[in-house]
């Protein structure tokens, strides 16, 4: 890889981290509403998979996958005022975080329906597929989400017409609070992909060399026509499920042991013997990460709120009459 | 400038949060971002960092204290010389590198167009104002049937005059007071309890304030209309359209003929001294094709279809008595010739008056013709109990294209709409399909014996 | 015993897992964690990780096996993490509890409680704000119950457990912790299928249930110069009392029907449709509803507040109605 491309994925980690650091920070400082879901310890995924894809590949990005969206393409302004439920996020206020996709960028909004987004997934890829496109579909989800139905259905349809489809397991250990153990009798939820007739791969999610080499692979078998891949990667979120969870149910020891294995730190070392200049690096994306992220927090909170009579729009292609009077 | 640090919400449902401690003291200079406090909820316990850089002017919750949430728990002196930084040169962010296509999304064209904004509809206008109309609800309208009451007597102070529950209440009341003279005075106007309003009808019901005035007596006509009473003949057609309209879902369906075949039977018969119209042929054709479409050859009666095995074709001929409608005996059995005799004779007597009443009824199927004065297409009304009716537009010269040695052409044709109309509850889209265009098919062909 | 409205709930819960060994929780986060809102906080640690049992995230399969431990005789509570996810079991509601009993000939009961948190008013978006109830109550074989007060959840819930029947159990998340309310420290139950009249009145009725009864509550007392307004808190959906619906509106001759559903295919329609056929002739005005309006609950607060009712849209409402 060039120094270039390293320095560049290095700038994406910590964009990822400065913007879920301070959706956080605003959160406790009572600047937004709703639920936020940091995704903070398990940027290597999303950009070690969204990072090579071509502007018209698509990308399904579950509640905690912020990060996707700002590899992928999306503003990170537009984004900021999404969370804020501006006028000016991808769903003008209607609904806020990741409910909202940025489709011209190739992203697509998930509900909370966990999951329910990897058979929309299935069906883009079978286009894909049937007009010969040499696109892909990235489906991004937790292991929690894995013991949904919709999974099952979707990566069994994947595995019938060999989709063009990655779907891409973040294995962080709790589905909220509910440990792997009890959610599936499997070691790995790559296993089940057998089951399916697709080949399924286990990786170190916060190594992104190790997420890149098993996304590159699995995203060139796709684009070639060869079928889905299941990659599972192993991660950690540092905090609880959402901001208003205490996370009891796991162990200081364990919060430590993952941050000392943080993406970024294992990245700067990388970046540190290639004998990059690692000082500079550092200091020039902490000014710019902390410069893009400020901005995009000052262009939300000067964002329009939307007014009451907009929430009737955009509910049909032409409005119906819906209100007698 | 004073700011507020406020007591967040972290979850739905929570309505409050316990400040276990401060971290900072009144008049301490703290960072952006600094923990300020510990608060604890019902769901969580969280350090609150501020909002931004300056100096902690006032705390105004103490340890211990439960607040709701948006509660405002400090005041901060924001420093003005700790404001934003200046922005620099646009981040290198968005220039595209080599070999990284990923960057291009934000640059290429977007592979979807974003949907566009649609305007909600206006607003429906307000519903016409009602008066002269005494408006009531339905427990009124039995009020006053049990208490044999006049409402036009009782004021109405609900939304339009309403004569509400209330109103009738308060009457009744009023009344029983003064119960003899009530009785009186309805006796002496003699009026009856309203009985209408029955609790059937709509729900805001309408009781009219007055009889309504029938539609029998003098027609209003002012000086110089004239009034021309109908006569036999007109209220039977009268009754007869009208009856068709409201018995018959009709479908008007319409066909392009083009006439240049006849045209040509047309001049040929002309130089063997026959004239020929153009009516005996569509005759002629649509007798042929109801020979083939037997379901357009039919009545109703009841519930039931009668497929007919004879053809009589009734056509519409305009007299100065009035529209009548002779039958042409086997329509399917005449020659082109013989229907145009046929015609002619009933042309002539009809003038005179002297066409059976035999000759009138026994219609299949029926056609009618403008004539001269004839305009581009009309929707014929059904003849009932017949099933179908066919009606000839005006035959006008219009370049057309056609097929020539399998070129496409434009030449001179006279061409002419054909309407026909169907009766929906027997005839179904294909058979009457079928028929218009067979029609069409032997009127092209040009293929008269 | 002041309590607020969750507390409550966590109440008939443990009360019913103690008194009755057959009765178990079921859900995501209930165990370790006590539940996404605490509804079930300590319940794990007194009762067993066998009977408060930490589930995928599988909502077809809590119901489904809901249905199971039915069938062998066990009361499973059965918890949706919001009720919004209660679309993800749906088809193990209508098809398989729903049908156990009919399509078995009346061999086996269904005494299961499927309960969660709904409602607006808390920004929660599209997908944590649903009031899902009218789904429901177009389904035979199943009771759905929405209590308003701390009190009637408790007693609601208990009666749930104990029915025999597929009950659809609404909790408001709006009014967790936003009610406390004095309750009897001694067991009671709140029958299902019996409505409350939380105050009478001869000018006009308002029928409600969830979280709108506050509003409403707020609104007659407010009011009780302009109007003497009659409030009937529904709490059953399924079935509906008529009779005290019956009763209220022959004495006052006007309905309003409040509910924060949404207005078409909701609660409202079907009350407002029963009194136009059996009270016609008791009406001194049209039957009227108000209820969200016929779009998804928004997340931004100005849309959301447009949506849903509130106290003045109620206000608005009875005064309309008053004045007709």
């Amino acid at each position: 890889m060039t120094e270039q491309k390293d320095r560049d994925l290095y700038r994406r980690l910590r964009l990822i981290r400065e913007f879920e650091d301070r959706i956080s920070a605003l959160d406790k400082q009572g600047k937004l509403m709703g639920g936020v879901y940091s995704g903070k310890g398990q940027e290597a995924v999303t950009v070690g998979f969204c990072h090579d894809l071509r502007w018209d590949d698509w990308i399904f990005p579950l509640h905690r996958d912020l990060g996707a969206y700002l590899v992928k393409g999306a503003d990170p302004k537009r984004l900021m005022a999404q969370i804020f439920g501006k006028r000016e996020g991808f769903a003008k206020g209607k609904d806020s975080y990741l409910h909202g996709g940025d489709l011209p960028n190739g992203i697509f909004g998930a509900t909370s329906m966990l999951a329910a987004t990897l058979p929309v997934a299935a069906g883009m890829a079978y286009k894909f597929k049937i007009r010969k496109e040499d696109r892909v579909a990235i489906a991004f989800f937790g292991e929690g989400a894995s013991s949904r139905g919709d999974v099952h259905e979707a990566m069994n349809f994947a595995g019938v017409h060999k989709l063009p489809v990655v779907f891409v397991c973040e294995n962080n250990f709790y589905a909220y609070s509910t440990p792997n153990e009890l959610q599936f009798g499997v070691d790995d939820v790559a296993d089940r992909a057998a089951g399916y007739g697709f080949k399924g791969e286990v990786v170190n999610g916060n190594d992104l060399h190790d997420v890149m080499k098993a996304a590159g692979k699995a995203i060139d078998r796709a684009r070639k026509g060869d079928g889905p891949t299941l990659v599972e990667c192993k991660t950690y979120r540092y905090h609880g499920h959402s901001e208003h969870d205490r996370a009891d149910y796991r162990s200081e020891e364990e919060l430590i042991t993952w941050e000392s294995r943080d993406p970024i730190f294992l990245w700067e070392n990388y970046l540190e013997k290639r004998k990059y200049d690692i000082d500079a690096i550092r200091k020039e994306t902490t000014g710019e990460v902390t410069r893009i992220v400020e901005e995009a927090v000052a262009f939300a909170e000067a964002g329009q709120a939307p007014e009451g009579p907009e929430a009737m729009e955009d509910l049909y292609a032409m409005p119906i009459e819906t209100e007698a009077r | 400038m004073l700011i507020d640090v406020v007591m967040p919400q972290l979850g739905e449902s929570v309505v409050e949060g316990v400040v276990v401690k401060w971290l900072v003291e009144a008049g301490e200079s703290v960072a952006k971002d600094q923990p300020l406090l510990e608060i604890s909820t019902d769901k969580v316990d969280a350090e609150i960092p501020s909002p931004s850089a300056g100096r902690v002017a006032q705390i105004l919750v103490k340890p211990g204290e439960t607040v709701p949430i948006r509660a405002v728990l400090a005041k901060l002196d924001t420093d003005p010389s700790a404001s934003r930084p200046a922005p620099e040169a646009a981040p290198k962010w968005d220039e595209e590198i080599e070999g990284v296509p990923g960057h291009m999304a934000r640059t290429s064209e977007p592979p979807i167009p974003a949907p566009p904004r649609v305007e909600p509809s206006a607003p429906p206008p307000p519903p016409p104002p009602t008066t002269g109309r005494i408006r009531i609800t339905p427990v009124v309208a039995r009020m006053a049937v049990e208490h044999g009451l006049d409402l036009s007597k009782i004021p109405g102070t609900g939304i339009d005059g309403r004569v509400t529950r209330k109103d009738v209440e308060g009457y009744l009341a009023s009344e029983a007071s003064a119960k003899e003279a009530h009785s009186a005075a309805e006796a002496s106007e003699g009026k009856p309890a309203p009985k209408a309003a029955p609790p059937s009808s709509a729900l805001s019901s309408e009781v009219p304030a007055k009889k309504p005035k029938t539609s029998e007596g003098k027609p209003p006509a002012a000086e110089g209309d004239q009034v021309i009473p109908w006569t036999p003949i007109r209220k039977k057609i009268a009754e007869h359209m009208v009856r068709s309209k409201q018995t018959t879902p009709h479908v008007h369906i319409f066909a392009e003929v083009d006439m240049h075949g006849v045209a040509g039977v047309r001049a040929k018969a002309k130089k063997e001294g026959v004239n020929l119209t153009y009516l005996p042929f569509v005759i002629h054709a649509a007798a042929k094709a109801l020979r083939e479409t037997p379901i357009m050859n039919a009545t109703v009666s009841g519930e039931s279809t009668v497929l007919k095995k004879d053809i009589h074709i009734a056509v519409a001929v305009d007299t100065s008595k009035g529209l009548l409608v002779p039958v042409l005996r086997h329509t399917d059995r005449m020659s082109l010739k013989e229907i145009s005799a046929a015609m002619d004779d009933f042309g002539a007597r009809a003038k005179s008056g002297r066409i059976l009443p035999d000759e009138l009824s026994g219609g299949t199927f029926s056609i009618t013709n403008p004539g001269i004065k004839g305009n581009l297409f009309g929707t014929p009304i059904i003849n009932q109990p017949q099933v179908g009716i066919l009606r000839l537009g005006q035959i006008v010269k219009r370049p057309v294209v056609i097929d020539v040695d399998g070129e496409d052409s434009i030449v001179i044709r006279p061409m002419m709409y054909l309407c026909c109309a169907y009766d929906h509850r027997v005839i179904d889209g294909v058979a009457g399909n079928a028929f218009l265009y067979r029609v069409r098919e032997i009127l092209e062909a040009g293929d008269f014996p | 015993m002041l309590v607020t409205y969750i507390e409550a709930i966590r109440q008939a819960m443990d009360e019913e897992l103690a008194r009755d060994g057959n009765v178990l929780l079921m859900g995501e986060d209930v165990g370790v964690m006590g539940g996404a809102f605490k509804a079930s906080a300590g319940l794990q640690e007194k009762h067993g990780a066998d009977r408060v049992v930490d589930m995928p995230i599988s909502e077809s399969l809590i119901v489904g096996a809901g249905v199971g431990l039915a069938v062998q005789g066990m009361r499973p509570i059965l918890e949706m993490q919001f009720i919004d996810f209660i679309s993800c079991g749906f088809d193990q509601i209508v098809n398989s509890a729903a049908t156990l009993r009919y399509r078995h000939g009346g061999q086996t009961a269904c005494p299961i409680v499927v309960r969660g948190p709904s409602g607006g008013g808390v920004h929660g978006g599209l997908y944590h704000s649903q009031n899902p109830e009218a789904w429901f109550c177009h389904v035979p074989g199943l009771k759905v119950v929405a209590p308003a007060t701390a009190y009637d959840a408790k007693g609601l819930l208990k009666s749930a457990i104990r029915d025999d029947d597929p009950v659809i159990y609404f909790e408001h998340k709006f009014l967790y912790r936003r009610i406390k309310e004095e309750i009897p420290a001694e067991e009671y139950l709140v029958p299902i299928g019996k409505a409350a009249l939380r105050k009478e009145g001869r000018d006009l009725t308002v029928i409600a249930y969830g979280a709108p009864v506050h509003a409403v509550m707020k609104a007659a007392r407010d009011m009780a110069t302009e109007v003497d307004i009659e409030v009937i808190d529904l709490r059953t959906l399924l079935p509906i009392d008529w009779a005290t619906v019956k009763a209220s509106v022959r004495k006052t001759g006007k309905v309003l029907i409040v509910h924060e559903a949404r207005l078409t295919g909701g609660i409202g329609g079907e009350v407002a449709a029963r009194i136009a056929q059996d009270c016609f002739e008791d009406l001194d005005g049209p039957v009227m509803r108000l209820g969200a309006r016929d779009v998804h609950t928004p997340f931004a607060p100005a849309l959301e507040d447009y949506v849903l009712p509130n106290q003045e849209k109620i206000t608005e409402a009875i005064r309309k109605l008053a004045a007709y």
